[in-house]
Protein backbone atom coordinates (compact mmCIF):
# COMPACT_ATOMS: atom_id res chain seq x y z
CA UNK A 1 0.00 0.00 0.00
CA UNK A 2 1.41 3.39 -0.98
CA UNK A 3 0.24 6.23 1.19
CA UNK A 4 -0.17 9.87 0.26
CA UNK A 5 0.71 11.89 3.34
CA UNK A 6 -0.52 15.44 3.85
CA UNK A 7 0.89 17.53 6.69
CA UNK A 8 -0.84 20.70 7.78
CA UNK A 9 1.88 23.05 8.94
CA UNK A 10 0.33 26.47 8.62
CA UNK A 11 -0.82 27.01 12.21
CA UNK A 12 0.53 30.28 13.55
CA UNK A 13 1.94 30.82 17.03
CA UNK A 14 -0.15 32.66 19.59
CA UNK A 15 1.21 36.03 20.67
CA UNK A 16 2.75 34.57 23.83
CA UNK A 17 4.22 31.60 21.99
CA UNK A 18 5.74 33.89 19.38
CA UNK A 19 7.19 36.20 22.00
CA UNK A 20 8.80 33.25 23.75
CA UNK A 21 10.05 31.29 20.72
CA UNK A 22 10.35 33.89 17.95
CA UNK A 23 8.63 31.50 15.53
CA UNK A 24 5.70 32.71 13.43
CA UNK A 25 4.60 29.14 12.59
CA UNK A 26 4.13 26.60 15.39
CA UNK A 27 5.67 23.79 13.37
CA UNK A 28 8.93 25.74 13.10
CA UNK A 29 9.32 26.32 16.83
CA UNK A 30 12.50 24.59 17.93
CA UNK A 31 12.94 22.12 20.76
CA UNK A 32 16.48 20.95 21.51
CA UNK A 33 17.58 22.90 18.42
CA UNK A 34 15.20 21.05 16.05
CA UNK A 35 11.97 22.33 14.50
CA UNK A 36 8.94 20.51 15.91
CA UNK A 37 7.85 19.49 12.40
CA UNK A 38 11.00 17.37 12.04
CA UNK A 39 9.74 14.26 13.92
CA UNK A 40 6.64 14.10 11.71
CA UNK A 41 8.62 14.54 8.49
CA UNK A 42 11.26 12.04 9.59
CA UNK A 43 8.62 9.51 10.61
CA UNK A 44 6.61 9.78 7.38
CA UNK A 45 9.80 9.59 5.29
CA UNK A 46 10.17 6.06 6.69
CA UNK A 47 6.88 4.99 5.11
CA UNK A 48 7.89 3.12 1.93
CA UNK A 49 7.22 5.13 -1.27
CA UNK A 50 5.03 7.64 0.53
CA UNK A 51 4.38 10.97 -1.17
CA UNK A 52 4.57 13.78 1.36
CA UNK A 53 2.72 17.03 0.79
CA UNK A 54 3.01 19.94 3.18
CA UNK A 55 0.67 22.88 3.51
CA UNK A 56 3.16 25.39 4.84
CA UNK A 57 5.55 28.19 3.96
CA UNK A 58 8.22 26.57 1.76
CA UNK A 59 10.91 29.22 2.11
CA UNK A 60 10.76 29.27 5.91
CA UNK A 61 10.70 25.46 5.96
CA UNK A 62 13.73 25.23 3.70
CA UNK A 63 15.71 27.51 6.02
CA UNK A 64 14.73 25.58 9.17
CA UNK A 65 14.94 22.04 7.83
CA UNK A 66 18.00 22.26 5.59
CA UNK A 67 20.46 21.23 8.33
CA UNK A 68 18.35 18.19 9.24
CA UNK A 69 17.34 16.63 5.91
CA UNK A 70 19.36 15.24 3.03
CA UNK A 71 18.74 16.45 -0.52
CA UNK A 72 17.11 13.09 -1.34
CA UNK A 73 14.74 13.46 1.60
CA UNK A 74 13.97 17.04 0.65
CA UNK A 75 13.10 15.88 -2.87
CA UNK A 76 10.28 13.73 -1.46
CA UNK A 77 8.51 16.77 0.02
CA UNK A 78 6.02 18.79 -2.01
CA UNK A 79 4.77 22.12 -0.75
CA UNK A 80 1.35 23.60 -1.24
CA UNK A 81 0.49 27.21 -0.47
CA UNK A 82 -1.52 28.02 2.63
CA UNK A 83 -5.12 29.08 2.08
CA UNK A 84 -6.26 32.32 3.59
CA UNK A 85 -9.56 30.55 4.41
CA UNK A 86 -7.64 28.31 6.83
CA UNK A 87 -7.31 24.63 7.73
CA UNK A 88 -10.72 23.38 6.59
CA UNK A 89 -10.17 24.75 3.09
CA UNK A 90 -6.77 23.08 2.88
CA UNK A 91 -8.21 19.76 4.06
CA UNK A 92 -10.93 19.90 1.42
CA UNK A 93 -8.41 20.64 -1.32
CA UNK A 94 -6.08 17.86 -0.15
CA UNK A 95 -8.94 15.37 -0.18
CA UNK A 96 -10.70 16.40 -3.37
CA UNK A 97 -7.90 16.18 -5.93
CA UNK A 98 -7.08 12.52 -5.25
CA UNK A 99 -8.39 9.29 -6.77
CA UNK A 100 -10.98 7.60 -4.52
CA UNK A 101 -8.82 4.52 -3.97
CA UNK A 102 -5.72 6.46 -2.87
CA UNK A 103 -4.71 5.63 0.72
CA UNK A 104 -4.42 9.00 2.41
CA UNK A 105 -3.10 10.33 5.72
CA UNK A 106 -4.03 13.77 7.00
CA UNK A 107 -1.83 14.86 9.88
CA UNK A 108 -0.94 17.80 12.06
CA UNK A 109 2.69 18.79 11.59
CA UNK A 110 3.47 19.93 15.11
CA UNK A 111 3.81 16.57 16.87
CA UNK A 112 7.20 16.82 18.57
CA UNK A 113 6.98 13.50 20.42
CA UNK A 114 6.10 11.44 17.36
CA UNK A 115 8.28 8.34 16.83
CA UNK A 116 8.78 6.60 13.50
CA UNK A 117 7.75 3.29 15.02
CA UNK A 118 4.44 4.82 16.12
CA UNK A 119 3.66 5.95 12.58
CA UNK A 120 4.63 2.63 10.98
CA UNK A 121 2.56 0.72 13.50
CA UNK A 122 -0.48 3.01 13.14
CA UNK A 123 -0.47 2.89 9.32
CA UNK A 124 -0.02 -0.87 9.22
CA UNK A 125 -3.07 -1.31 11.43
CA UNK A 126 -5.06 1.42 9.66
CA UNK A 127 -4.53 -0.30 6.31
CA UNK A 128 -6.51 -3.28 7.62
CA UNK A 129 -9.50 -1.25 8.80
CA UNK A 130 -12.41 0.39 7.03
CA UNK A 131 -13.41 4.04 7.16
CA UNK A 132 -11.34 6.91 8.44
CA UNK A 133 -9.06 5.55 11.13
CA UNK A 134 -7.87 7.82 13.92
CA UNK A 135 -5.79 6.99 16.98
CA UNK A 136 -7.12 7.23 20.51
CA UNK A 137 -4.65 7.06 23.37
CA UNK A 138 -5.65 5.72 26.80
CA UNK A 139 -5.02 8.21 29.58
CA UNK A 140 -2.79 5.75 31.40
CA UNK A 141 -0.46 5.51 28.37
CA UNK A 142 0.35 9.23 28.52
CA UNK A 143 3.47 10.43 30.22
CA UNK A 144 2.19 11.81 33.55
CA UNK A 145 3.43 15.31 32.70
CA UNK A 146 1.18 15.39 29.61
CA UNK A 147 -2.05 14.45 31.36
CA UNK A 148 -2.89 17.98 32.55
CA UNK A 149 -2.60 19.55 29.10
CA UNK A 150 -4.88 17.17 27.19
CA UNK A 151 -8.62 16.99 26.62
CA UNK A 152 -10.07 13.58 27.44
CA UNK A 153 -13.07 11.60 26.32
CA UNK A 154 -14.68 9.31 28.90
CA UNK A 155 -16.08 6.11 27.47
CA UNK A 156 -17.22 2.76 28.81
CA UNK A 157 -13.83 1.28 27.80
CA UNK A 158 -11.81 3.95 29.58
CA UNK A 159 -10.63 7.52 29.20
CA UNK A 160 -8.90 8.53 25.99
CA UNK A 161 -7.31 11.50 24.33
CA UNK A 162 -7.49 11.86 20.56
CA UNK A 163 -4.67 11.66 18.08
CA UNK A 164 -3.77 14.34 15.58
CA UNK A 165 -3.89 12.37 12.36
CA UNK A 166 -6.36 10.32 10.33
CA UNK A 167 -5.91 7.65 7.69
CA UNK A 168 -8.23 6.13 5.12
CA UNK A 169 -8.99 5.97 1.43
CA UNK A 170 -9.37 9.38 -0.22
CA UNK A 171 -12.90 8.34 -1.23
CA UNK A 172 -13.89 7.97 2.45
CA UNK A 173 -12.70 11.51 3.15
CA UNK A 174 -14.47 12.76 0.03
CA UNK A 175 -17.77 11.23 1.16
CA UNK A 176 -17.38 13.08 4.45
CA UNK A 177 -16.24 16.35 2.93
CA UNK A 178 -19.70 17.96 3.10
CA UNK A 179 -19.63 17.94 6.91
CA UNK A 180 -15.88 18.03 7.38
CA UNK A 181 -15.78 21.80 7.16
CA UNK A 182 -18.24 22.15 10.06
CA UNK A 183 -16.59 19.41 12.08
CA UNK A 184 -13.08 20.88 11.73
CA UNK A 185 -14.14 24.41 12.55
CA UNK A 186 -16.14 23.25 15.63
CA UNK A 187 -13.84 20.48 16.83
CA UNK A 188 -12.61 22.36 19.90
CA UNK A 189 -15.96 23.85 20.88
CA UNK A 190 -18.36 21.75 22.99
CA UNK A 191 -21.22 24.07 22.01
CA UNK A 192 -20.41 23.73 18.32
CA UNK A 193 -20.11 19.94 18.58
CA UNK A 194 -23.40 19.77 20.49
CA UNK A 195 -25.13 21.50 17.60
CA UNK A 196 -23.77 18.89 15.22
CA UNK A 197 -24.25 15.79 17.35
CA UNK A 198 -27.15 16.69 19.62
CA UNK A 199 -27.14 17.89 23.23
CA UNK A 200 -28.38 14.64 24.70
CA UNK A 201 -25.70 12.68 23.01
CA UNK A 202 -22.98 15.13 24.02
CA UNK A 203 -24.15 15.03 27.65
CA UNK A 204 -23.91 11.23 27.47
CA UNK A 205 -20.36 11.58 26.15
CA UNK A 206 -19.44 13.92 29.00
CA UNK A 207 -20.85 11.41 31.49
CA UNK A 208 -18.94 8.51 29.93
CA UNK A 209 -22.14 6.63 28.97
CA UNK A 210 -21.09 5.55 25.48
CA UNK A 211 -18.40 3.26 24.18
CA UNK A 212 -16.05 4.21 21.37
CA UNK A 213 -18.07 2.26 18.81
CA UNK A 214 -21.30 4.04 19.75
CA UNK A 215 -19.65 7.45 19.54
CA UNK A 216 -18.25 6.60 16.11
CA UNK A 217 -21.66 5.37 14.94
CA UNK A 218 -23.29 8.64 16.01
CA UNK A 219 -20.65 10.69 14.20
CA UNK A 220 -21.15 8.56 11.08
CA UNK A 221 -24.95 8.77 11.18
CA UNK A 222 -25.12 12.52 11.93
CA UNK A 223 -22.16 13.76 9.96
CA UNK A 224 -21.53 11.02 7.41
CA UNK A 225 -17.95 10.71 8.62
CA UNK A 226 -17.10 6.98 8.96
CA UNK A 227 -14.69 7.30 11.89
CA UNK A 228 -12.98 4.18 13.16
CA UNK A 229 -11.02 4.59 16.43
CA UNK A 230 -7.76 2.70 16.89
CA UNK A 231 -6.49 2.46 20.46
CA UNK A 232 -2.73 2.84 20.76
CA UNK A 233 -0.24 3.57 23.52
CA UNK A 234 1.90 5.68 21.16
CA UNK A 235 1.26 8.98 22.89
CA UNK A 236 3.32 10.98 20.39
CA UNK A 237 0.41 10.63 17.98
CA UNK A 238 -1.69 12.81 20.24
CA UNK A 239 0.64 15.41 21.71
CA UNK A 240 0.58 18.56 19.61
CA UNK A 241 2.13 21.92 20.34
CA UNK A 242 -0.71 24.39 20.53
CA UNK A 243 0.08 26.93 23.22
CA UNK A 244 2.89 28.28 25.38
CA UNK A 245 2.18 25.82 28.20
CA UNK A 246 2.59 22.91 25.73
CA UNK A 247 5.94 24.32 24.61
CA UNK A 248 7.21 24.65 28.19
CA UNK A 249 5.96 21.17 29.02
CA UNK A 250 7.67 19.56 26.00
CA UNK A 251 10.86 21.43 26.79
CA UNK A 252 10.86 20.06 30.35
CA UNK A 253 9.90 16.58 29.21
CA UNK A 254 12.65 16.32 26.60
CA UNK A 255 15.31 17.96 28.75
CA UNK A 256 14.58 15.65 31.67
CA UNK A 257 14.63 12.53 29.53
CA UNK A 258 17.82 12.81 27.54
CA UNK A 259 18.48 9.28 28.64
CA UNK A 260 22.23 8.84 28.74
CA UNK A 261 22.97 6.77 31.85
CA UNK B 1 31.19 -11.15 26.80
CA UNK B 2 29.50 -8.80 24.35
CA UNK B 3 27.23 -11.70 23.32
CA UNK B 4 25.79 -11.78 26.85
CA UNK B 5 25.13 -8.05 26.69
CA UNK B 6 23.24 -8.43 23.39
CA UNK B 7 21.28 -11.30 24.88
CA UNK B 8 20.26 -9.14 27.87
CA UNK B 9 19.30 -6.27 25.58
CA UNK B 10 17.22 -8.61 23.45
CA UNK B 11 14.96 -9.05 26.52
CA UNK B 12 14.15 -5.33 26.50
CA UNK B 13 11.06 -4.43 24.50
CA UNK B 14 10.25 -1.07 22.97
CA UNK B 15 7.47 0.61 25.03
CA UNK B 16 5.32 1.16 21.92
CA UNK B 17 5.94 -2.05 19.96
CA UNK B 18 6.38 -5.48 21.51
CA UNK B 19 9.71 -6.05 19.75
CA UNK B 20 13.14 -5.98 21.41
CA UNK B 21 15.35 -2.92 21.11
CA UNK B 22 17.93 -5.16 19.43
CA UNK B 23 15.54 -6.39 16.76
CA UNK B 24 14.16 -2.92 16.11
CA UNK B 25 17.74 -1.83 15.41
CA UNK B 26 17.81 0.67 18.25
CA UNK B 27 21.02 -0.79 19.75
CA UNK B 28 24.11 0.02 17.68
CA UNK B 29 26.86 -1.53 19.80
CA UNK B 30 27.43 -3.23 23.14
CA UNK B 31 30.74 -4.07 24.71
CA UNK B 32 32.20 -4.70 28.15
CA UNK B 33 35.22 -2.73 29.39
CA UNK B 34 36.38 -3.15 33.00
CA UNK B 35 33.02 -4.29 34.36
CA UNK B 36 31.26 -1.41 32.60
CA UNK B 37 28.76 -2.22 29.85
CA UNK B 38 29.15 0.39 27.10
CA UNK B 39 26.10 0.61 24.88
CA UNK B 40 25.40 2.96 22.01
CA UNK B 41 21.86 3.28 20.75
CA UNK B 42 19.93 5.10 18.09
CA UNK B 43 16.67 6.98 18.81
CA UNK B 44 13.84 6.32 16.35
CA UNK B 45 12.92 10.00 16.28
CA UNK B 46 14.77 13.34 16.39
CA UNK B 47 12.97 14.30 19.62
CA UNK B 48 12.26 10.87 21.09
CA UNK B 49 10.29 11.17 24.35
CA UNK B 50 11.10 7.63 25.44
CA UNK B 51 14.88 7.77 25.74
CA UNK B 52 14.66 7.86 29.53
CA UNK B 53 12.32 4.88 29.67
CA UNK B 54 14.33 2.90 27.12
CA UNK B 55 17.55 3.73 28.94
CA UNK B 56 16.11 2.62 32.27
CA UNK B 57 14.91 -0.70 30.82
CA UNK B 58 18.24 -1.42 29.12
CA UNK B 59 20.22 -0.51 32.21
CA UNK B 60 18.10 -2.74 34.46
CA UNK B 61 18.50 -5.70 32.14
CA UNK B 62 22.27 -5.25 31.79
CA UNK B 63 22.80 -4.89 35.54
CA UNK B 64 21.29 -8.34 36.04
CA UNK B 65 24.36 -9.86 34.34
CA UNK B 66 26.93 -11.13 36.77
CA UNK B 67 30.05 -9.02 36.43
CA UNK B 68 28.37 -5.88 35.11
CA UNK B 69 28.77 -3.15 37.71
CA UNK B 70 27.88 -0.12 35.67
CA UNK B 71 26.21 0.78 32.39
CA UNK B 72 27.29 3.60 30.12
CA UNK B 73 24.59 4.23 27.54
CA UNK B 74 25.12 6.81 24.81
CA UNK B 75 22.41 7.88 22.36
CA UNK B 76 23.82 8.50 18.89
CA UNK B 77 21.21 10.10 16.60
CA UNK B 78 23.37 9.95 13.45
CA UNK B 79 23.07 8.19 11.15
CA UNK B 80 19.33 8.30 11.84
CA UNK B 81 17.24 5.22 12.51
CA UNK B 82 15.42 3.77 9.50
CA UNK B 83 13.35 0.57 9.15
CA UNK B 84 16.38 -0.93 7.36
CA UNK B 85 17.88 -1.38 10.82
CA UNK B 86 15.16 -3.86 11.84
CA UNK B 87 16.65 -7.37 11.97
CA UNK B 88 15.14 -10.35 10.09
CA UNK B 89 13.80 -11.60 13.44
CA UNK B 90 12.25 -8.18 14.13
CA UNK B 91 10.66 -8.18 10.66
CA UNK B 92 9.24 -11.62 11.30
CA UNK B 93 7.75 -10.52 14.62
CA UNK B 94 6.28 -7.35 13.13
CA UNK B 95 4.79 -9.28 10.22
CA UNK B 96 3.27 -11.69 12.74
CA UNK B 97 1.45 -8.68 14.21
CA UNK B 98 0.29 -7.56 10.78
CA UNK B 99 2.90 -4.79 10.61
CA UNK B 100 5.05 -5.13 7.51
CA UNK B 101 7.83 -2.52 7.61
CA UNK B 102 8.46 -3.05 3.88
CA UNK B 103 4.96 -2.12 2.71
Amino acid sequence: MTWDIVLFAGGKSSKMLKERTGAVYRSLITLQGKPVVLPAITAFLQVPQAQIEIYGPEIEFRDSLAPHLSEAEWERLRFRPLHKEGLASQVLEAVSHREEETPLVLSAADLPLLRSTAVLSFLAQASQKRGIVYPVIPREALDSSLVRSRTFLRTKEGTFTGGNLMAGLAGEFQKASGMMDSFISRRKSPLGLAKLLGWGFLMGVMMGRWNLGEISERIESNLGIPLNPLSTTAFGLGADLDKLSDYLLFQDLLDSKEGNV
Amino acid sequence: MSGILWEALRKVEDPELPVSVVDLGIVRSAEMVDKVAHVTACPTSPLCPLLGELGRRMKESLLEIKGVERVKLTWEPTPPWTPDRITPLGRKRLKGMGLDPDR
